[in-house]
């Protein structure tokens, strides 16, 4: 609108006009001066305007790639942790930061996690390399001497080797970098909040590189959070492993309490008497229990057979019939573990018998083999004294070392085991015995019995009861067997042999006789009972053993006996009476010889009294000096000798064979020194010595009669040399086998006699 | 007597361990007319008599000879038929069962039987 205005003006004025051309001209150019200058800066303004447009673009774009690549590594964070936290594993947790770091970078590198070993002391591939990388690489030391991210781990700073071709320290490795083609390796340690190196990050390039601050901080965002992932992971290892400890431990305690009470009902079978086998059976049945193995056998010691000390099965468990034969006697010098713990008293355990020194190339190791077995374990069952009882040994079809736990609970059973087989064992021992017993008792013609010490009843009655009492043994047994027995006693005997059974009871042993009524035919029978107390370990009389014996013919025989004896003797001396007689009156006939009748009956005096003394010598032995004696007394020569006759010498016994002849020379001997020798008047003296002497051929006596007189002349007429003289000189040589010497002075006679007290041996046989 | 002749001539061994009556028997023999052969008066001893001896025609024994039984003696004899007799207290039961042929004479004997008993 301004310019039509200067355009008017123009037209009136034509110098001003042109003037005002000119002004307007100019004015025109600076106005159009001014106008480009603002267009200009308008222009410019525009321009910064787009540019800032632009800048904001960018920026915008940046920071919305930021924010997308925030967003992503958010995400990827967050399904790392939710894998970590949902127990995924270390790699898989971790390959999700590994994917999303490769994603993120556009794929211009790999990259990989490394976790450090239990101990710090090597490193183990995670994720992110291939397998057969990681096998090359696992393990790679941890140390200030060691590379890359076993260097990095070590000193806690990152390891950047741009080039490895180019890092002295690579030089034994660069053939892997070259295999899986790459030039720069960086190495960040990952550290948790605590500072506890855990792992490393490595990132690897196909060409050499330097990180930038971005590298840097992308190892860093990846290391925090797989640092968080590794802790986290770790913590639940550790909970994992306390929780598996936890649940082992239980059922540990629980196999222990399953053990023990498997050990508690095994003493409570074993205390109550079922038969043995059974009890082994249960046994070796809790051992394999307790060892959780797979076979089990027990032995006990034994020298049977002559075979020395060796181990005899007593009973097994999966062993085949070839394995029981093999192993049913086991000598000392075996090798099996049983023999092996005989010889030393000790277990033996062999954890793998495929591997045993002392198995290998034996017949036991093949039998073991082919039994299945390839663990063992013998222990030595010791009694409460020490003594080695037995083995009890357990197999397993695999190698296996038993735990000390299961041993020590084997012990307390191996001690079970050595109570019930030396109870068994003396039980076996007892039953034998018992049946030997019962052996005798069946076949003895005597009562055998037993009876309990407490109420003196019967506990066994050999069947001669049957005969001997006339009861049958059911009968006598039934009830109050004591007062059965009792009544069968005549009343007159009853309470003395009741009373006898009561001292024996108090320890006593008797001998006693009663007599009973036999109940099958009334008879009165003579019972000698022997009673005697049978005594426990303590000394205590528990039982009362006896013998009966029926005694009434014995006892018969006996009393026929003695009648016979007394008529013998009668007889005998009324023989030599009716020979006396005899002779008296024979004599009266053919005419008196006083000398001869006088003669005549004292030697049949002297026949009777060596008949009596023999007749008694079953209870009177008869001794030389009681021969002299009764001689000398009979003659009257020892009252009122005053000393004059001295007997000396040791006391012989006589055997009966010897006794009437000798005794008939003595009585010649007296009958001559007191009609005709020393004893004829006052003042003479007889000594009779003698004594025993060892010959060749036995023991002799040796005599000495010898008679002294003093001023006194000794009758030595032929008289004195007649039958006396005859009996000493021939008989006692013939009959006796004596030397003699019978030699009469004016002194006195002196007699030496010396012969054999023992009958002489034959010399040759029959 | 008849045992006067029969025992004429006859070597007889007497086997008796008591002096007295030996000698009863050795006079009674011979004054029939007998060869005594002894008296002994234990086993060995007869044994060896009878191994010395040449033609026995009998014998004399006492069974008990200080308590032992002359039976080997009695074994001996029969063995060379030599008749013999036995003297003895016993009864017949108490002479073992082989001897049962053997004449049985008690004790105190009769001459004349002994020799009818040998040589009769």
């Amino acid at each position: 609108m301004s310019s039509s205005g200067t355009d008017r003006g123009m037209e009136q004025h034509p110098e001003l006009g042109r003037l005002l051309l000119d002004a307007r001209e100019a004015e025109q150019a600076k106005a159009s001066a001014q106008l480009r200058h603002a267009l200009d800066r308008i222009h410019a303004i525009e321009g910064s305007l787009r540019a800032s447009e632009q800048r904001y673009e960018t920026a915008r774009k940046e920071a919305d790639c930021a924010l997308r690549s925030t967003q992503i590594w958010l995400a990827a964070q967050k399904e790392a942790f939710q894998a970590a936290m949902n127990g995924a594993s270390l790699r898989a947790s971790l390959g999700i930061l590994i994917d999303t770091a490769v994603e993120q970078t556009n794929g211009d590198r790999r990259c990989a996690f490394y976790i450090a070993d239990a101990n710090g002391t090597a490193l183990r591939h995670v994720v992110g390399m291939p397998e057969s990388y990681a096998q090359h690489v696992d393990g790679l030391a941890i140390s200030a001497e060691s590379l890359a991210c076993g260097l990095a781990i070590a000193t806690g700073e990152p390891v950047i080797t741009p080039d490895v071709l180019e890092e002295p320290r690579w030089r034994p490795w660069t053939w892997l970098a070259r295999e899986y083609d790459y030039r720069g390796c960086w190495s960040f340690p990952v550290e948790t909040s605590t500072e506890k190196r855990v792992g490393t990050l490595a990132m690897y390039f196909t060409e050499p590189r330097e990180p930038t601050a971005s590298d840097r901080d992308l190892a860093a965002v990846l290391n925090q959070t797989a640092a968080f992932i590794i802790a986290q992971h770790q913590q639940t290892d550790e909970r994992t492993r306390i929780h598996r400890e936890l649940v082992k431990s239980q059922q540990d305690l629980a196999a222990e309490l399953a053990a023990a009470q498997r050990l508690q009902s095994v003493s409570t079978e074993l205390a109550s008497g079922q038969d043995i086998q059974s009890l082994y059976d249960k046994l070796i049945g809790a051992a394999m229990f307790i060892m959780r193995a797979d076979f089990a056998s027990m032995q006990v010691i034994s020298t049977e057979h002559g075979a020395g000390r060796h181990l005899r099965l007593l009973t097994f468990h999966g062993f085949s019939p070839r394995a029981a034969k093999f192993w049913k006697c086991v000598q000392v010098d075996s090798s099996s573990t049983c023999g092996l713990a005989l010889k030393s008293g000790q277990r033996a355990v062999i954890r793998d018998v495929a591997n045993s020194d002392v198995l290998a190339g034996t017949d036991d190791l093949a039998m073991y083999l082919e039994t299945g077995i390839r663990a063992v374990q013998s222990t030595p069952l010791v009694s409460r004294s020490g003594e080695l009882l037995g083995m009890i040994s357990t197999h397993w079809r695999n190698p296996h070392q038993p735990a000390e736990r299961d041993l020590r609970l084997l012990d307390i059973l191996a001690r079970q085991a050595a109570d019930v087989i030396e109870r068994t064992g003396a039980e076996a021992a007892l039953r034998e015995s018992e049946a030997r017993f019962r052996e005798f008792g069946e076949a003895s013609s005597d009562v055998l019995w037993v009876r309990d010490a407490e109420a003196l009843q019967w506990e066994y009655v050999s069947p001669a009861f049957e005969t001997i009492y006339g009861v049958p043994r059911k009968d006598i047994l039934k009830g109050n067997n004591l007062e059965h027995w009792a009544a069968l006693i005549v009343p007159a005997d009853r309470e003395r042999a009741v009373e006898n059974l009561r001292r024996v009871r108090g320890g006593e042993r008797v001998t006693h006789e009663f007599r009973i009524r036999r109940r099958s035919d009334g008879e009165i029978r003579w019972i000698r009972n022997t009673d005697f107390p049978l005594l426990d370990q303590s000394g205590r009389v528990q039982r009362i053993g006896g013998i009966g014996q029926d005694v009434t013919g014995e006892k018969a025989t006996g009393d026929r006996l003695q009648v016979m004896v007394a008529e013998l003797q009668h007889r005998t001396r009324n023989l030599i009476a009716v020979v006396r007689s005899m002779v008296a009156q024979t004599m009266a006939m053919t005419g008196p010889t006083e000398a001869f009748r006088h003669e005549f009956n004292h030697r049949l005096e002297a026949l009777a009294r060596v008949q009596g003394l023999l007749s008694r010598s079953d209870e009177t032995p008869i001794t030389l000096e009681r021969l002299i004696r009764i001689e000398l007394d009979a003659l009257g020569m020892l009252e009122g000798a005053n000393g004059r006759v001295t007997l000396q010498g040791p006391s012989v016994r006589l055997r009966s064979s010897i006794v009437q002849t000798l005794s008939l020379a003595v009585h010649e001997l007296a009958t001559n020194a007191r009609k005709h020798g020393a004893l004829a008047n006052g003042d003479g003296r007889l000594s009779v010595t003698w004594q025993v002497h060892q010959a060749a051929e036995g023991p002799r006596l040796a005599l000495e009669w010898i008679e002294t007189t003093s001023g006194t002349r000794i009758d030595t007429s032929p008289a004195r040399r007649g039958y006396g003289r005859e009996l000493i000189e021939e008989a006692l040589p013939y009959s006796l086998g004596a030397t003699t010497t019978y030699e009469l002075s004016a002194e006195g006679a002196r007699c030496i006699i010396d012969m054999p007290l023992e009958r002489p041996r034959r010399k040759r046989a029959g | 007597m008849n045992g006067r002749e029969t025992l004429q001539g006859r070597r007889v061994l007497l086997v008796e361990d008591e002096y007295l009556i030996a000698c009863e028997i050795v006079v009674g023999l011979r004054n029939g007319g007998a060869v005594v052969v002894g008296p002994v008066g234990c086993i060995d001893d007869a044994l060896d008599l009878i191994d010395r001896t040449q033609g026995l025609d009998g014998a004399i024994l006492d069974v008990n000879l200080r308590g032992e039984m002359a039976y080997p003696v009695a074994d001996v004899l029969i063995q060379r038929r030599v008749p013999l007799v036995f003297m003895t207290g016993y009864d017949e039961a108490s002479i073992p069962a082989r001897y049962r042929t053997v004449t049985r004479c008690e004790k105190p004997v009769a001459l004349a039987d002994i020799a009818r008993a040998l040589f009769g």
